[in-house]
């Protein structure tokens, strides 16, 4: 006959009463320590140990499991349409399982074997009833699902502790996630970030318009990714670095807001007769701080204007700065400037001028570098100059893929065992991940594959099921976007 | 939106053992900043001038120094013996006989290969190796240890040692008449460039030292060794780039093994029989210096001349163009250009990229340098079109990906797939440029292995 898969873990019976061992009420055998016994070394011990090994396994395989006849739900599989149709009325099982045809209660191959499998279920075909080993070979053996995947949702359910398993036709996925936009914002209680459900099937939106997932100032520390339309150098400026050094690096590239002409800051020195002040613009002040005119007069007569009286100390100190510090008014050029701004522009001219020796192998050419040193104006102003390659997401570009047929499909969805409460066949409410069966002998989603079938599922992750004869494990390949940092 | 991976952040190194500079071996505030030098070298790009080593080490952790881990660190120097000698030493680095004796081997065999005979080669470095006076030292500096007699080896010329000994500041090693001038240059400036000349006064300005060059090749107890065997490349340059610090000898004490008779105190007439083998410490000359460079990755070269402008790179005696670089790395490695647009763009993302060989991929990120955090992220690299698609550097089925997921994770890292993007129009032509880069875009994945609750031991986002 055909084989039978492993059953799970055999040593983890998890603590659903769908496991056949809880059911036999047997308890799970202890794990064993120390290296593994990998290597066949030919001895009597070993062959013994494999021996008891094999033993118990068939023992618990063949061992008989008793249901009470009333307990079991008749069911009998229709080949014509490959289903099974249910003869009795269902059982708890109902709640996540199943769906209706023509008025009568039927359950997809998969759902119909697992439940054979756990004894809820007894599937006649023929008016016989089918033996497990027999309903695996009949009933996997249709296009829907093949061995491999049915042992993923075996996995999933009795290890993972997901929750049993709907497959959905792509027009049923449409359905539910037309129901999903309906339904407004349900939150999974799991997701920390939450964002509200995007219909695919209704429209394209506009990659720029995404809601971007902003974490800033959450407990770990997360960091905002960088937002996607940007594309050019200035992706840098609205990002924050991370972790700790919560600074944020802007790059200054907005207009002052003041026009700073027509503010005027009063001259109060004393050679100045001004004393009187106007009330100030309530435009330049904080909220709740009133201004008012004031008379300075008094205020002038309160501060000492008498000439500094320096100790000797100080004096000599100022002596020794005269003979080394020149003032800044000495100069000429600098008093030829009127005003801060075109003060620092003369101090630019002039570090200008200075001598650099420019390399001409790396200037007087066609291409030269990214940085110039006058550039390098601050840590972050220097990693903007040498940002040349542009960040991509995930998305980007994959709705125009969709015309091309690719075999990366998405095989089923997954709840979590604790959505079960709400779960409902007609609304079951938004899937935990979506599960993508592969063989661990294919090769790894090409980006083309992989954008397709992220488009695909929307805003549920997906996750890849690597199948290798009964061994599984799941595997995701995220989008990322490596922060930037700053460092000072 | 597609559910995006975690940013975990980096973990902390433990012990710190430097404090941290600056991201790159530029001044930042817009002033101008030092040209480091660089050559080619076997398709390799090294670093030799100690000063520049100093400044792309410490500024960003370019490179690593060819004789150590990481940061060059090379000292001639034995640990163990300097633990030993705790009280003799004076900064000077301690090495076993047998070691010195290698290194007169070598420089012995260098100077065979000059073309001198034995008798010349015997007599240079019978000359150059011989045991000196300590010059700095104290009075009460000799005769600490008490298991040994600390003096030191038979004592030399005084003359010759005063001058000697004054090589503090510089002054040339008197020459030696026998030797032709011609002889000696031959012996200097041929073959490898290995013979940096012992420099004149530090005060002595670069372009004297080639002169100086000259005049001290004439001196042949110099012997001066690079850390490779390098290409031919003149004398004059390598006089140029050796700073002083470099051309003064190197003393090292060496440990040697004396007998020595009994202390007075117990004289007793005992003759042969109580000869003691005492340990004592001989200052020389290291005839065979060893120097360690700083070797760059072709991605880290490209990056300081290209992003940064601080270096420039000979091949030869010519300074190279960006563009012949391009050109020349993607000869020397067929994926270069792929590789460094991933190295270029974690760099102006503010990390720190090493090679990531160690775990089978191309790069290991960190933040801010090694010596600060462990590596977070172990990056693979693959250059597509713009349908995604593209012939793979690294083809992987799943299992080989599981297993590279499996000692990332072991490593405490996490596996990061980096997709390059180009425009499909983008021709051969278009790539001979590094301006290509304008047009590229990244997609960053992480590679994660999805635990269920279950398994999950504490609690984890999907």
């Amino acid at each position: 006959g055909c084989t039978v898969p492993a059953v799970g873990n055999v040593g983890d019976p998890g603590g659903e009463d769908a496991s056949p061992l809880a059911a036999s009420g047997r308890k799970a055998p202890k794990r064993a320590q120390g290296q593994k016994d990998f290597i066949p070394d030919g001895s009597a011990e070993q062959a013994e140990k494999l021996r008891l090994c094999q033993e118990e396994q068939w023992r618990l395989l063949s061992e008989e499991r008793v249901q009470r006849r009333g307990n079991l739900v008749k069911a009998e599989w229709k080949p014509g349409q490959g289903i099974v149709e249910l003869q009795s009325p269902a059982g708890k099982f109902w709640h996540t399982m199943g769906f209706t045809q023509h008025g009568k209660q039927c359950l997809l191959p998969e759902e119909a074997l697992y439940l054979l499998e756990c004894g809820s279920v007894q599937l006649f075909h023929r008016d016989l009833p089918l033996s497990i080993e027999e309903a695996y070979e009949i009933l996997l053996s249709q296009e829907a699902m093949d061995l491999p995947h049915y042992q993923v949702c075996w996995d999933l359910q009795l290890v993972q502790g997901a929750q049993p398993l709907t497959v959905l036709s792509p027009y049923e996925r449409q359905l539910n996630l037309e129901s999903h936009c309906k339904s407004s914002g349900k939150h999974h209680r799991k997701r920390r970030r939450s964002s509200s459900p995007r219909c695919l099937a209704m429209e394209e939106k506009p990659l720029s318009e995404q809601p971007k997932e902003s974490d800033a100032g959450s407990g770990e520390g997360e960091s905002n990714p960088v937002p996607l339309d940007t594309g050019q150098k200035d992706s840098l400026s609205p990002s924050k670095s991370w972790a700790g050094d919560h600074k944020e690096s802007s790059i200054g590239t907005h207009a002052p807001r003041w026009d700073f002409s027509t503010i005027v800051l009063p001259n109060m020195a004393p050679d100045q007769p001004c004393t009187h002040l106007p009330s100030p613009d309530d435009g330049l002040l904080p909220e709740n701080v009133p201004g008012r005119e004031v008379d300075a007069a008094y205020w002038c007569s309160c501060i000492n204007q008498k000439q500094e009286k320096l100790s000797r100390k100080e004096r000599e100190q100022r002596e020794r700065e005269s003979r080394y510090k020149s003032s800044v008014n000495a100069d000429r050029e600098v008093r030829r400037c009127s005003s801060w701004q075109e003060y620092k522009a003369l101090l630019e001219q002039r570090s200008q001028q200075r001598m650099w020796k420019r390399p001409l192998h790396l200037w007087d050419q066609a291409v030269t570098p990214l940085l110039r040193p006058d550039e390098a104006t601050s840590s972050a102003a220097l990693l903007q100059q040498i940002s040349v390659l542009q960040p991509s997401h995930i998305l980007d570009g994959a709705s125009r893929l969709q015309e091309d047929p690719e075999d990366m499909k998405i095989h089923f969805n997954v709840y979590q065992a604790d959505a079960v409460a709400r779960f409902k066949k007609t609304n079951p409410g938004k899937p935990y991940v979506r599960m993508c069966v592969r063989s661990f002998d294919e090769q790894i989603p090409s980006l083309r594959a992989l954008k397709q079938v992220t488009y695909q599922s929307g805003d549920i992750p997906v996750v890849f099921a690597l199948v290798d004869h009964g061994e599984i494990a799941f595997y995701s390949l995220k989008e990322f976007k490596l922060p930037v940092d700053v460092n000072h | 939106m597609a559910a995006a991976a975690a940013f975990h952040p980096p973990r902390r190194k433990r012990r710190v053992f430097e404090s941290y500079q600056s991201p790159f071996p530029v001044e930042v505030g817009g002033k101008d900043f030092r040209m480091c030098q660089a050559e080619i070298l076997s398709n390799n790009v090294i670093v030799r001038n100690p000063e520049d080593i100093e400044q792309l080490y410490n500024k960003g952790y370019f490179g690593k120094g060819i004789l150590s881990r990481s940061r060059p660190v090379y000292s001639i120097s034995d640990p163990s013996l300097v633990a030993k000698w705790q009280g003799a030493n004076i900064n000077m680095p301690i090495i076993t006989a047998k070691k010195y004796q290698y290194h007169v081997q070598w420089a012995k065999s260098v100077l065979r290969e000059q073309g001198l005979d034995g008798c010349s080669v015997t007599k240079i470095l019978e000359n150059y190796t011989k045991p000196l006076e300590l010059p700095l030292l104290k009075e009460d500096g000799a005769g600490q240890t008490a298991a040994s007699c600390n003096r030191m080896g038979p004592s030399t010329e005084n003359t010759e040692l005063s001058r000697q000994s004054s090589t503090d500041t510089g002054t040339v090693v008197d020459p030696s008449p026998e030797n032709e001038n011609k002889g000696c240059k031959k012996a200097c400036l041929e073959g490898d460039p290995a013979f940096a000349p012992v420099c004149g006064s530090k005060d002595q300005e670069q372009g004297d030292l080639k002169e100086v060059a000259e005049v001290s090749c004439q001196e042949h107890g110099f012997l001066v060794h690079c850390g490779c065997k390098a290409e031919e490349s003149t004398e004059q340059r390598s006089c140029e780039t050796m700073k002083s610090k470099e051309c003064a000898p190197e003393y090292v004490l060496v440990q040697e093994e004396e007998e020595c008779s009994v202390c007075p105190e117990d004289e007793a007439a005992r003759g042969q029989e109580n000869l003691v083998k005492k340990e004592k410490l001989v200052c020389r000359r290291n005839p065979f210096r060893i120097f360690e460079y700083l070797q760059l990755s072709l991605e880290e070269a490209f990056f300081l001349v290209y992003a940064l402008g601080c270096l420039s790179i000979y091949y030869g005696e010519e300074p190279l163009t960006i563009l012949k670089l391009w050109e020349l790395f993607s000869e020397v490695k067929p994926d270069f250009k792929t590789t460094y647009m991933a190295y270029h763009y974690f760099r102006s993302k503010g990390w720190v990229p090493k090679v990531g060989l160690k775990y089978g991929t191309d790069l290991l990120l960190y933040r801010k340098g090694p010596p600060f955090y462990h590596a977070s992220y172990s990056v693979i690299a693959e250059l597509v079109d713009d349908n995604f698609e593209g012939s793979l550097r690294r083809p992987l089925s799943w299992k080989t990906l599981a297993g590279l997921n499996r000692t990332t994770v072991n490593a405490s890292k996490e596996l990061m797939l980096c997709y390059l993007i180009k425009p499909s129009d983008m021709t051969e032509k278009d790539m001979s440029t590094p301006e290509c880069m304008k047009r590229i875009k990244v997609q960053e994945l992480i590679v994660t292995r999805w635990v269920s609750s279950r398994e999950r031991s504490e609690k984890d986002e999907f």
